[in-house]
């Protein structure tokens, strides 16, 4: 029995990742089974089911029924429905598909995701439609004109010779094809790797905020006119670009006129007669002020007919840096540590802290090979912005703003999120955990050192060591970015320098920490080295909340007050990590996860939370542990 | 009576199931003390306790009068100097930049930190090498620079775990030559070994022997023959007379020649049985002489008698 219980306690982190694959399939299977449950349900339409009707697998013909009950279409299913009424809502999951012919019509939703497939001719939907995950819907000779359509993710949907209330477009991929049809408002949202085609149809009003890559083409009705719009934030000015055709066109001649309102107040006007290649037409306005405005492009016809089509732009205001707020920071910063500095140096004439500056010497001096590695590296960031700056204005010529912010903000995010891995590990994991192991720490402990100076000597170094490597870092994007950007921009790049800069220390101290932590309290360097890694991966709010704030937006780059305030608008990431990792167990379970939205005062808190508590866990644990 | 330098009381350290040193009792009183054991006996982790690296599972341990782990920590470590088995010091430094990080350890002004330097390298005999990096010194090099760190407060003991195991014969004179100097110079050296000669030609003062983490033995060379068994060499023509009258109360008799030699604690009883049969039966003795054990020796036999349930203090 000892032997057994032995044996036990020598696998035991084996035996329990056993045990908890064991309890995670169970779970998963088990939910499975519930879904098996209703398989036997199909066709039965003669009373109404608690849980709707479901099919899971073959064809299906439902012909001239009156259907009260929600029908669930799923796994490899094809179902059919003709001349029938569904009074409830039809959901679709996992490949399933539905082929709905002449004159059917339902009374409410239906809700399709997951590579499903939605065929509708000649029939009505009453509720909304719902297209999410690579589902494929194609609404033929449908006249709906309540109805609402949902687009999410890479949905494709084709809407040929049918009418709509409404369509609301989101999502990362897709294509909407809207061919000879009629809509009240299309609302497009998503990213501009969604695209949208419009022929020959009657939009009365196109809200596009993924301009420019939506294209409008054939005979269209002036409805609509977003075309290539681009706006500088610098310069306040919105380029617009449309394409139109008169209603009559004669021998291809177009008697035609554009007025143009900002913010419902007239703003231009261009004669747009003449023949066909005269039909597009460009004009810039100038917005006036950050915020919300509409721009209107009205197109008077030959017939003395007029087409209204406007565009709401956001042009989120980006004060100028505040250098005031930034150098009273710097002041108080510095301020604090020449405080710190006569404090310490009062209370070591008292014999208190009085290795604590030897340690934190020796260790920079120890160190500077590292640190000089270390400023080396900041050199690369720097390095790809030059030469892709360089690439970038010889093909396109001056870069706006937005997109230097873009560039910057996406190697910034790459490069915070692994160079603060490779630094705080590089720095941190072995420098306690050696000492440890080669027996120098328990010699050093018979001089008169107290532990916690050895501790904060070293931390003291490590935090010189960030400010010195993220200045370098500052100064290596500040100088990758300036020499192909027009001169109008410095100060803005000058701003993003000092963002940058703020954002590294935030970042590399708690990492830091977690670091020294780990280093102090275990025994072993491979677990001084490896438990952080585990733990930045197991933990990715940690280190994902700071290369999301260097998202396309980039506003915390150009305020300092403005960089707090949109901080809470940051979510921990719907896509990776903390809700990614958990957010698709909970849909199985049928658990909803929502990702968190912190308050910019939140994640400070986080942050400085963290730090303190892993410096100062490390410092107490250190301080009674035994070392050998 | 002079106060005790180093006095543990009780001490036991435990690392999870292994009781490491056990319920040990030892006390220095000046002179060098040599901690003696095989690999294993729970020498280094008690010198580990001592300088308060480790702390114990059970006891405690003073050095001048105070508890290692109490509130004077910091000053009983400014009058000690310690020298582990393996020197790990910062081997990226040269000899003079660790004496001077040493002493800026010690919060020792600039001009007194040069001087000593000089005298420390001087009488480790390092004052050549002391631009060369420490990794770069041979292990009896290593040793001295480690003695030189150790001293670099002037201490009034100094701890040294092991520090000639890894050195050859030459560099093990070199240090024993050194401690001796450093006893004539007043220091308290407790050193801990398991090649026992050494501890011999140091001159100890005492030594205390421990085995399984237990202290077997302690006491001055002396005091140890004397509790353990003399060898008692009685050379005389009629010899078997003495072998049957001493059989009685010894077990251990070998005979070579004219000689009975007799591995025995009760020398003196021996005598008195001797001169008995000698004046009852007129049988000259040529030689009656009793001789003590070296330290090897005294080791073995004290690890006999442990391991026979004898001797455990």
């Amino acid at each position: 029995m000892i032997e057994v219980s032995q044996k036990i306690k020598k696998f035991k982190i084996p035996i329990l990742i056993l045990c908890l694959f064991l309890v995670g399939s169970f779970i998963l299977q088990y939910s499975i089974l519930l879904d098996k449950n209703l398989e036997n349900l199909a066709q039965d339409f003669s009373t109404p089911h608690q849980n709707g009707i479901t099919y899971s697998s073959g064809n299906i013909l439902i012909e001239n029924q009156t259907v009260q009950d929600d029908i669930i279409i799923k796994f490899t299913a094809s179902v059919s429905i003709v001349n029938s009424t569904l009074q409830g809502s039809i959901y679709m999951f996992n490949i399933g598909g539905l082929f709905v012919l002449q004159t059917s019509n339902i009374t409410q939703n239906v809700v399709m995701s997951d590579l499903s497939t939605l065929f509708v001719e000649n029939s009505t939907i009453g509720g909304s439609i719902e297209c999410r995950d690579d589902t494929s819907m194609e609404l033929f000779d449908c006249h709906t004109p309540t109805t609402t359509v949902w687009k999410f993710d890479s949905a494709n949907i084709i809407l040929n010779g049918s009418n709509l209330a409404t369509l609301n477009e989101f999502g990362i991929a897709g294509i909407i094809h809207i061919i000879n049809s009629q809509i009240s408002l299309v609302s497009l949202n998503g990213l501009p790797s969604s695209r949208t085609y419009i022929t020959n149809s009657n939009i009365l009003f196109l809200n596009d905020l993924v301009v420019p890559l939506n294209a409008i083409t054939g005979p269209y009705r002036f409805s609509v006119l977003t075309f290539n719009i681009s706006y500088s934030t610098s310069e306040r000015i919105i380029n617009l670009t449309w394409v139109g055709w008169d209603s009559p066109i004669i021998d291809g001649y177009l008697n035609i006129t554009f007025e143009i309102y900002l913010d419902n107040q007239f703003y231009a006007e261009i004669n747009g007669s003449g023949y066909y290649d005269l039909y597009s037409s460009s004009y810039q306005v100038h917005i006036p002020d950050p915020g919300k405005h509409n721009v209107s492009i009205v197109s008077i016809d030959s017939r003395g007919n007029r087409y209204t089509s406007t565009i709401i732009i956001e042009q989120i205001s980006y004060p100028p840096f505040q250098w005031i707020p930034f150098f009273i920071t710097i002041v108080v910063i510095a301020g604090l540590i020449t405080g710190t500095i006569i404090w310490v140096k009062k209370k070591q004439n008292r014999g208190y802290f009085s290795s604590v500056g030897s340690i934190f010497k020796t260790e920079l001096v120890a160190g500077k090979k590292k640190l000089l590695i270390l400023a080396i590296t900041s050199a690369t960031p720097g390095i790809i912005l030059f030469f892709s700056f360089m690439v970038i204005t010889s093909l396109v010529g001056s870069i706006a703003i937005d997109g230097i912010r873009d560039l910057i903000s996406m190697i910034l995010s790459i490069y915070i999120l692994y160079f603060g891995l490779i630094f705080s590990i590089s720095v941190g994991a072995g420098s306690v955990a050696n000492a440890k192991k080669n027996g120098t720490l328990s010699w050093f402990f018979s001089k008169p050192v107290r532990r916690w100076e050895f501790l904060w000597g070293k931390i003291l170094a490590f935090m010189v060591m960030i400010v010195i490597t993220m200045i370098c870092v500052s100064i290596s994007f500040v100088l990758g970015s300036i020499f192909y950007v027009d001169p109008i921009y410095f100060a803005d790049i000058l701003s993003i320098g000092g963002y940058i800069f703020l954002i590294g220390l935030i970042a590399l101290l708690p990492l830091t920490a977690i670091v020294v932590f780990s280093s102090s309290v275990f025994k072993k360097v491979g677990f001084a080295y490896f438990i952080p890694i585990i733990v930045f991966m197991a933990l990715p709010s940690i280190i994902s909340f700071l290369p999301m704030l260097a998202r396309s937006e980039w506003p915390l780059l150009f305020s300092f007050t403005f960089y707090f305030e949109q901080l809470g608008k940051v979510w921990i990431s719907n896509i990776g990590g903390l809700f990614g990792s958990i957010g698709s167990y909970g849909g199985l379970l049928g658990i909803e996860i929502t990702p968190l939205t912190l308050t910019p005062s939140t994640i400070i808190v986080i942050m400085v939370s963290l730090t303190i508590a892993f410096f100062s866990l490390a410092t107490i644990i250190f301080q009674k542990q035994d070392i050998p | 009576m002079k106060n005790p330098i180093i006095q543990t009381f009780g001490l036991t350290k435990n690392f999870k199931d292994v009781v490491a040193v056990n319920n040990l009792n030892l006390k220095v009183t000046g002179g060098i003390y040599g901690l003696l054991g095989p690999n294993g006996a729970g020498k280094t982790t008690t010198i580990k306790m001592m300088i308060g690296s480790l702390f114990p599972t059970e006891g405690r341990i003073e050095l001048f009068g105070n508890d290692i782990n109490g509130k004077d920590t910091m000053d009983i470590h400014k009058r000690i100097g310690y020298v582990p088995e393996h020197p790990t010091y910062f081997l990226s430094m040269t000899a003079e930049k660790l004496l001077t990080y040493i002493g800026s350890i010690f919060q020792m002004p600039i001009q007194e930190t040069k001087r000593r330097i000089n005298d420390l390298l001087r009488l480790v005999d390092l004052s050549d090498a002391r631009s060369r990096i420490i990794a770069k010194y041979s292990a009896g090099m290593k040793q001295r620079i480690g003695i030189a760190q150790a001293l670099m407060n002037d201490p009034e003991l100094l701890i040294l775990d092991e520090i000639t195991s890894n050195l050859d014969p030459v560099g093990r004179n070199q240090i024993i030559e050194l401690l001796k100097d450093l006893k004539k110079r007043g220091k308290t050296i407790f050193i801990s070994t398991h090649i026992l000669p050494e501890i011999q030609k140091m001159n100890a003062d005492s030594i205390a022997i421990i085995n399984h983490g237990r202290l077997i033995m302690e006491g001055s060379i002396d005091e140890l023959n004397e509790e353990l068994k003399t060898q008692v060499i009685i050379i005389s023509p009629n010899h078997k007379l003495f072998r049957e009258g001493l059989s009685s109360i010894v077990s251990n008799i070998t005979e070579e020649g004219d000689s009975l030699i007799l591995n025995t604690e009760k020398s003196d009883k021996i005598w008195q049985v001797v001169a008995n049969i000698s004046l009852q039966n007129n049988i000259t003795i040529k030689e009656f002489r009793t001789t003590g054990l070296d330290i090897e020796q005294i080791f073995m036999k004290a690890l006999d008698s442990e391991q026979l349930g004898g001797i455990v203090k």
